[in-house]
């Protein structure tokens, strides 16, 4: 019985190294986890986008910046819509982006070292809620300006005006992040070439992304 | 003395790899998803805004009087046209389209809106629903089929663009989700309006592999 006990303990030590293992290995995994957390709700899903980017040129092109940074705080945002039954209330949340280096920028923009992104802000979740679960890594942002989206769609220039201060990420798939020195794609990003940048050395590909884009500039 | 080690150490690594096998099976996340399809792929379905579910069932009864703004009428017949043309005719597996002419029982609300996001348009749970079912069964009712055309009327200023953006829309009431290669969503599956890198006034319609997605869920 005394083997048998041993054997058996043995045993639940070996079952608890196998599990172990791979969760001890993914710390980061859970760090991406936390971050994927804050950023999966902040996304529309079921959208139908005006255009797409199927690898990291077209991501880059179709940004209107590229920079590096770090958010510091969540604000309300501005509110769309009604709620009424024949309009939609949309309401967004603010995220203020102390920007540390500008991969690819507007010369029409005001090139301040803060920048406000927006997101949708969860139904369900406040303003403090959010503040509460903000991620603190570094992370390289692809953002489109409200005021040049509009300007790209001939709109108004009055409404044109009243957007240079707003940021969105492009699609779903703005946020590339620092974990553990490497990249973290987007959460749930839907393109296959995602897959394939995510695990790589983060400062390798904040390499890429400036060779990218100074390409694009020169041409 | 040697059998009865074997035999209880043999016992003992079985209690160690169903240990192993019921941890990991608890902490494999979320199930897969055989093709585009289903309410657990992305977002999965909750009381977020743009989570994903699916239709309660394969009838889609919706209503457009909520389309009020400057091409009411345009989109209102352009979806109408890609229920009937598109999905309706998947009538044969027991899915229906049914345009209502009151808000109250329909199942899918479509409106025109006026948010400055780049998002054409998309398909929601309506406010204060709370879905139903399990994955990737989870369903509620009514959705939302939203049109951002309201500063963005380029987006929508001729049928076959309204057309795509109405059929891709409806797939996602029924579930079906943005088809991505081969893998995802079946041989044809860049000839499908769920296919977001397809042109703006192309893919028109969805794939029979879409149309055998919702089937294997609303067939009886």
């Amino acid at each position: 019985m005394k083997r048998l006990a041993w054997a058996m303990l043995a045993a639940i030590v070996v079952a608890i190294v196998v599990i172990a293992a791979p969760q001890s290995r993914g710390l980061g995994i859970s760090a991406h986890e936390r971050s994927d957390r804050f950023w999966r709700p902040l996304g529309i899903w079921n959208g139908s986008w005006g255009a797409d980017y199927p690898s990291l040129g077209a991501l880059v092109e179709g940004a209107h910046v590229v920079v590096r940074g770090r958010l510091t705080d969540v604000t309300a945002g501005r509110v769309f819509g009604s709620d009424a039954p024949s309009d939609e209330l949309v309401t967004m949340a603010q995220l203020n982006l102390k920007v540390t280096e500008r991969i690819k920028w507007d010369s029409r923009l005001d090139p301040g070292d803060l920048l406000y992104f927006e997101v949708v802000k969860p139904t369900a979740e406040s303003i403090d809620v959010l503040r509460d679960g903000l991620p603190s890594e570094e992370a390289v942002f692809f953002l489109r300006n409200r005021a040049l989206a509009a300007e790209e769609e001939q709109l108004a220039p009055e409404i044109v005006a009243q957007r240079w201060t707003y940021f969105q990420q492009v699609n779903n798939m703005g946020v590339f992040r620092d974990i553990d020195s490497q990249v973290h794609r987007p959460p749930d990003g839907e393109q296959a070439w995602l897959d394939r940048i995510n695990g790589m050395s983060y400062l390798d590909f904040v390499d890429t992304v400036r060779t990218i884009a100074s390409s694009q500039s020169v041409r | 003395m040697a059998a009865f080690r074997w035999s209880s150490i043999g016992r003992a690594v079985q209690v160690g790899l169903l240990t192993v096998a019921l941890l990991g099976g608890q902490a494999s996340g979320w199930p897969a998803s055989a093709g585009n399809w289903g309410s657990n792929r992305t977002h999965p379905c909750d009381n977020d805004m743009f989570s994903e579910c699916i239709a309660k069932d394969g009838v889609t009864y919706y209503y457009l009087g909520y389309l009020d703004g400057a091409l009411a009428a345009e989109l209102a017949t352009d979806t109408r046209d890609r229920f009937a043309n598109v999905y309706d005719p998947i009538d044969s597996f027991d899915v229906a389209a049914v345009e209502f002419s009151n808000a109250s029982s329909a199942g899918v609300w479509v409106k025109d809106v006026n948010i400055d996001v780049d998002a054409r348009a998309w398909t929601r749970c309506a406010d204060g629903v709370t879905p139903q079912g399990s994955d990737p069964y989870r369903w509620c009712e009514p959705q939302v089929v939203a049109y951002n055309d309201g500063d963005h009327p380029v987006r929508f200023d001729s049928p076959n663009k309204r057309k795509r953006i109405a059929c891709q829309e409806i797939g996602h009431t029924y579930g079906l989700r943005h088809a991505l290669d081969a893998s995802n969503a079946g041989p044809d599956f860049d000839k499908s309006c769920m296919y977001e890198q397809g042109g703006l006034t192309t893919n028109l319609t969805i794939t029979t592999h879409d149309k055998n997605q919702i089937e294997n869920l609303y067939v009886p």
